[in-house]
């Protein structure tokens, strides 16, 4: 096992060392005059002739490499071409925050979704609920993020009365579909009490929650930018829609993950034993099936966060949240503030791949099946 | 860009697909006929409503005739007959066929705005004017700015594909095939460029060249080469211990003629079969880049530029994003749904599960 | 089976999410959207000062403030507060971040002018309707007749952050920051008219005054003590700060470079070398600002207690979040949004910049062989370009466009002007092709020409629709399209390889002088055309002598009656930008034409 770990790991290092390589290159390839990006409209050549000089981009670039190289290896990314120049490690860690907070948000929305949505199609699998919940997850999968974020601007900020109007309608349509099967089983069978007893409860509750949304439906801002105080409220709504726009595509691949593991799952011995003994079905879902299908929902949500927190640009962009993909392409790929993108490159692939190791090591160490499965 | 290659490609091993035991019952085909008159009320004769209900009519009108249709088409053909994906097939032919055909067809203009210059911008869209789909704010028209897209994604999504075919699929194989420190090397380099945030590294390249289709083409197929690396590899050590191959082996036959002759067909038909999700995602990618202003400049219309350009503002003219939008969605769609069902069936490690 | 169960807890988990999600926000009591409808009156009181200064008026344009107690400032102070009020905050949503607190590593005006202002305060604040300055920090700026010579008293009683008192000398040290700092990679639009003060000859006679002399006379000098150079900065901190940073300067960096650094990321430095309504209580260079109030301000009280400065993204999502009561304050630089705000009925502090809007035409910048600089050219491209259709397309109707290089309506706008900016060539298409042709046929040109514009919002759509107009008359445009520092700065300035060019020289009250100057003096080094032209230079020379509004009128129609007639950019717009408030808002002053001070203003409740 240990000797396993330690090929993988030493495997790591010359990945690293070509994306290092890959992103000083890239980056240098890159057109464009850092020093143009000190300046304003008002500048002078011989601003910029000063500015050049105090960059030091005179050096051979194979020298800027190995400077550059040992600086980060030491914890020193540089500094950044953009006045007040700060250390490039500062900007990461103060823009990780956000993107941290809004890739979390994201992944546990699509969590809590799609446990419900796998469990539930999965126990009524071929069932029209079933193929309602796989046509939308092909929905939810097809809709680019950048076209969910600008969606749902539209529609709960620029035309907010129609998601709430829609929400009374649908919530509507389940309080009386609860409504009629209280009632009729109130007239069939009066003697099981637990029957209709339970969709009156179930019928209660929803109207009250549907009112209460109602009622309480927030103001979603247009930006995220500023909400980054200590009220957690605030945070979440500030940070719903983003997280939501990013959170369509993973409700998809997590529902459709889960239901296949459940599938499997319900089919195995002790599942069906449970079912024998007559336990409720809830507690068989979610007590018995739930625990070992969600195995390989773990290791997905795992790599996804990872994914997620290099890939929020586009979101950070539109909802003008200042995380760290908007440093690296805002501040730094498109004004060419290449100390930026060359220090949140490394930082997000190093974090990505020792990720990936981390995961395939748990992987290996706690699922033997994999271990003697794999080729 | 949260979809990456590898992403749907995991979601797709791990679908069952149970049949759709309770077929559409029959009765609900009236659906179609209902749905169409919705539709039909809704965009053309009910002018003076808002949009809002007239856009609820149209879907309306398009979820009852799907219904409908469903109905229909399950009494003739079958219960497990699946509409949704014949309908999406349709839909990228219709797609396929606009992208080919859109240099010929007699449209309005939708790419020199030296041409519209007194002409109105902004129009909404009205299916039976000049300007069925509306015009930007150049006056360009939409329709023929959306099929001219059409051309332009999938000339870049297709050639990017192609690329990424032609050269993740023969260094997997021989990745498969050699084993060895060559497969490790490769494993590396694969794991390199995986490990870059995709569409950053996106952003990056498209800074450094021009941008036009072929060298869009080149970029994107970055994202697609290590995916088809070890799907290639993978498929590969599946069929390298199969009896065909060791025969020819035994047979004397050489490397080449084995990785040629043998194994090479039959790594195609799987890697192909995954070419749709992977186009899915490439279009996809491509937008993007087109969202954050580093791909293929307006007036050149793509997708991407239409819905940039458009959501400048589309609180007060939604038709600027949404049409595009939903051009782009559909054939997203189209294309997951047809490439599942490709997948399913060709791909010999999906059958096995 | 009971399935219902099932059922029931997940809506249930699913409403709580949602529910979370949504949560309660009745508790953000401070932010009032603007949904209560204002009155459409300006909110400051700097608007209700007399509109422009007497015609006859022979008083220097620079007007001492009443004594100390009297001044207006009080009066407001007095509906204000006794105290800073607690749990009062401002959400301003800017422009664009700022980079540095630091005056001299700051752009300035647009970007990160209200920030710094109220860090700092200022010497004098410039009131854009009346072209005058007032006394803020100073009590009086009085020139001499040939406005070379202008002598400043300050106020007495100030104390900076530290502790030290503020007196005269520190003036002139502060301003020398300036000097010193040109082409340290400063980057700062007022810098260069330092230049102008002949610190040689400067005296400080005592304590409170300063006798500043100039290299030539300049009657609006008193702008710019209301712009950076007026902010003071403790000019001890900075000594001390030198000797610190003078070890670790390098040939690269040097020590004044390293303090500017230093400055804009720790809070106490500026908060003890500054004197102003705010101290800066957390600051993230280029993202945001938060200023708390002062303690000790020697204006009084300073009633709200935070402004929280951050950037939604555009001006058009500074008003949406506004309208979505995210800010109570939003910068507006854009049309459409301006339209949109006037017709919400949103309090509005506003001010058009003129030449806002412009096409440079490159005219052979170091001896560069273009096509600009046949005139013809020049004219063929006036003659093609139809003002309303980049209105029409670009900003849907909303824009203000104009042919002049003063619109009506602002200040030193008059009807010499008009009527020669009406004599450049206007919109007529078949003159601009026979043009086009001419010139093709007599120099073998191909009609090729580089339109190099800004990306940001709507910039693409005024590109396309130029670039649609000129091809129709013949030409054949290729644009470059990108950000202002990755296309602009090096096409225009770097390389000075372009065309056509989308700018505008931004010239309010303020900085017309300066702005002119810069861009359309033969002789100056930011001159982006190579534009020269002896009559230009002459009547630019007026310019800096006009010793009232009047003269100052004249002036600049004699500037736009050279420009008619050669033509060395196109102006086609007056950019609006200004304030959006909450009605709840009192009491925000002008700093300058769109720098505001809130260091009188207050929250009503």
């Amino acid at each position: 096992m240990l000797r396993v770990i330690g090929l993988k790991l030493v495997r790591l290092v010359p990945v690293l060392f070509l994306v290092s390589l890959a992103t000083f290159f890239l980056v240098d390839l890159i057109p464009g005059d850092p020093a143009a990006n000190m300046l304003g409209t008002d500048a002078t050549i011989e601003d910029l002739e000063a500015v050049r000089k105090s960059l030091g981009l005179d050096k051979p670039i194979t020298d800027r490499y190995v400077d550059w190289l040992s600086g980060a290896l030491s914890g020193d990314l540089g500094l950044s071409l953009r006045s007040p120049n700060e250390p490039v490690t500062d900007l990461i860690q103060r823009s990780v925050g956000p993107t941290l907070r809004l890739s979390a948000m994201a992944l546990g929305m699509s969590f809590t979704i799609a446990i419900f949505l796998g469990v539930w199609s999965a126990q009524a699998a071929g069932t029209r609920v079933d193929r309602l919940v796989s046509g939308t997850m092909f929905g939810f999968i097809s809709v680019p993020t950048f076209l969910a974020g600008l969606l749902f601007i539209f529609f709960f900020v620029f035309r907010e009365s129609i998601p709430r109007w829609l929400w009374v309608i649908g919530m509507g349509l389940i309080v009386l579909r609860l409504l009629y099967l209280a009632i009729s089983r109130l007239v069939e069978d009066r003697a099981h009490f637990s029957g209709w007893f339970g969709y009156a409860i179930a019928t209660l509750v929803v109207a009250g929650l549907m009112m209460w949304v109602f009622v309480q439906w927030p103001d979603f801002p247009r930006t995220a930018s500023h909400r980054y105080d200590d009220n957690w409220r605030e945070q979440i709504r500030s940070l719903f829609l983003p997280a939501l726009a990013l959170a369509l595509s993973e409700i998809a691949v997590f529902t459709r993950l889960l239901r296949a593991d459940m599938l499997s799952t319900l089919q195995e011995q002790f599942v069906l034993s449970a079912r024998a003994k007559g336990m409720p079905t809830w507690r068989i879902l979610f007590r018995d099936a739930l625990r070992p299908s969600s195995f390989s929902l773990i290791t997905v949500a795992g790599i996804t966060l990872g994914r997620l927190i290099g890939g929020t640009v586009i979101i950070e962009t539109i909802f003008g949240l200042d995380g760290l993909g908007k440093l690296i392409v805002g501040t730094g790929v498109i004004p060419k503030n290449y100390t930026i993108v060359q220090g949140g490159v490394l930082v997000l692939a190093v974090g990505y791949v020792m990720l990936n190791a981390i995961i395939d090591i748990s992987y290996q160490y706690l699922d033997p099946r994999i271990r003697r499965g794999r080729v | 860009m949260s979809e990456t290659t590898n992403d749907t490609i995991a979601l797709g091993e791990a679908e069952v697909r149970a049949r759709s035991a309770e077929p559409r019952p029959f009765w609900l085909w009236p659906l179609l006929p209902i749905g169409i008159a919705v539709i039909f009320v809704g965009t053309m004769v009910l002018n003076d409503v808002t949009a809002e209900i007239r856009v609820a009519l149209v879907l309306a009108g398009i979820v009852g005739g799907y219904f409908g249709l469903d109905a229909l088409c399950q009494r003739r053909w079958g219960s497990s007959f699946d509409t949704s994906a014949w309908l999406s097939g349709f839909w990228l032919v219709l797609i396929g066929l606009s992208a080919i055909t859109v240099a010929w067809l007699p449209l309005q203009e939708s790419k020199l705005v030296k041409n519209t210059i007194g002409d109105t911008p902004r129009l909404r869209p009205d299916l039976f004017s000049e300007h069925p789909l509306g015009t930007n704010s150049q006056a360009l028209d939409i329709l023929g700015g959306v099929m001219w897209g059409a051309r332009t994604s999938l000339i870049i999504s297709l050639g990017a594909v192609a690329i990424g075919l032609l050269i993740g699929g023969i260094i997997g194989i021989a990745a498969g095939y050699y084993r060895g420190p060559f497969d490790s090397g490769v494993g590396i380099l694969a794991d390199s460029l995986l490990a870059f945030p995709p569409l950053i590294l996106l952003v990056a390249m498209a800074t450094i060249f021009t941008q036009n289709q072929w060298t869009m083409a080149l970029e994107l197929s970055l994202l697609g080469i290590p995916t088809y690396i070890r799907l290639a590899r993978a498929n590969t050590l599946t069929f390298a211990q199969r009896e065909f191959v060791l025969a020819a082996k035994s047979m004397g036959s050489g490397d080449r003629r084995v990785i040629f002759r043998e194994l090479m067909p039959n790594v195609a038909l799987p890697m192909v079969s995954y070419a749709f999700l992977v186009t899915a995602v490439l279009i996809v990618a491509e937008a993007s880049l087109s969202f954050l202003g580093v791909g293929i400049q307006p007036p050149e219309p793509t997708w991407g530029n239409m819905i940039e350009a458009g959501q400048e503002n589309y609180k007060d003219h939604p038709h600027l994003v949404f049409v595009p939008g939903i051009v782009m969605f559909m054939t997203v769609f189209a294309l997951n749904r047809v490439g599942d069902k490709a997948r399913e069936r060709w791909d010999p490690r999906e059958a096995q599960i | 089976m009971r399935s219902w169960l099932f059922k029931l807890l997940a809506l249930l988990m699913v409403f709580g999410l949602v529910a979370a999600a949504c949560g309660n926000d009745d508790d953000d009591g401070v932010t009032t959207g603007p949904d209560e409808p204002a009155p459409a009156e300006p909110s400051d009181d700097g608007d209700d000062a007399p509109a422009p200064a007497d015609d006859g008026d022979d008083e220097p344009a620079a007007e001492p403030a009443d004594d100390g107690e009297e001044a207006p400032a009080d009066e407001v102070m007095m509906d204000g507060c006794e105290a800073t009020v607690p749990g009062t905050k401002v959400n301003y949503a800017v422009f664009s971040p700022n980079a540095n607190m630091d005056p001299t590593g700051s752009s300035g005006a647009l970007v990160g002018g209200t920030q710094i202002v109220n860090v700092w305060d200022v010497l004098m604040a410039f009131d854009p309707a009346a072209g005058v300055s007032n006394g803020q920090a100073a009590e009086s700026l009085t020139p001499n007749d040939d406005f070379t010579e202008w002598t400043l008293k300050i106020r007495s009683g100030i104390t900076y952050g530290n502790g030290d008192a503020f007196i005269a000398q520190d003036v002139v040290d502060s301003m020398l920051r300036f000097f010193d700092s040109r082409g340290d990679g400063m980057n700062n639009r007022a810098a260069g008219s330092v230049g102008l003060i002949d610190f040689d000859n400067t005296e400080v006679p005592d304590d409170s005054t300063v006798i500043f002399r100039l290299h030539r006379g300049w009657s609006t000098f008193h702008t710019l003590l209301g712009d950076e150079p007026g902010m003071i900065v403790n000019p001890r901190i900075i000594a001390q700060l030198l000797d610190e940073e003078a070890a670790n300067a390098t040939e690269e960096t040097s020590a004044a470079r390293l303090v500017r650094n230093r400055m804009a990321v720790t809070p106490d430095l500026v908060n003890a070398a500054s004197f102003g309504p705010y101290e800066v209580a957390e600051v993230e260079p280029n993202v945001r600002t938060v200023l708390r109030a002062r303690d000790n301000y020697w204006g009084g009280p300073v009633c709200i207690e935070e402004i929280e400065f951050t950037f939604p993204g555009s001006s058009v999502a500074n008003w949406e979040a506004f309208q979505a009561g995210d800010f109570n304050a939003a910068f507006l630089r854009d049309p459409r949004v301006f339209a949109d705000a006037r017709e919400a009925g949103a309090v509005l502090s506003s001010e058009d910049q003129n030449i806002g809007g412009l096409f440079l035409f490159n005219q052979g910048v170091r001896g560069a062989e273009v096509i600009g600089k046949d005139i013809r050219i020049r004219r063929a491209i006036h003659h093609a370009i139809n003002r309303d259709i980049i209105n029409e397309r670009a900003f849907e109707g909303k824009l203000k466009t104009t042919n002049a290089i003063a619109a009506e309506g602002t200040l030193l706008w008059s009807p010499e002007l008009q009527e020669c900016a009406d004599q450049a060539p206007s919109y007529d298409p078949d003159a601009a092709a026979a043009l086009v042709e001419e010139v093709k046929a007599d120099t073998g040109w191909d009609g090729s020409m580089l339109l190099v514009h800004a990306d940001t919002d709507p910039g693409p759509e005024i590109a396309q629709a130029v670039e649609g107009m000129l091809e129709a008359a013949g030409f054949d445009i290729e644009v470059d399209l990108g950000p202002v520092t990755t296309v602009l700065i090096p096409r225009v300035i770097i390389q000075a390889d372009y065309e056509m060019a989308g700018w505008g020289f931004n010239a309010d009250g303020a900085t017309w002088v300066a702005s002119l100057n810069d861009n359309l003096l033969s002789t100056s080094g930011s001159n982006r055309m190579a534009f020269a032209h002896p009559d230009m230079d002459a009547a630019l020379g007026e310019l800096y002598g006009a010793a009232n509004v009047d003269d100052q009128r004249a002036a600049i129609a004699a500037v736009q009656c050279v420009w008619s007639e050669q033509l060395p950019a196109m102006v086609y717009s007056v950019t609006e930008e200004g304030l959006a408030l909450a009605p709840n808002i009192k009491g925000v002053q002008r700093a300058g034409a769109t720098i505001f001070l809130f260091g009188n203003a207050y929250i009503e409740n």
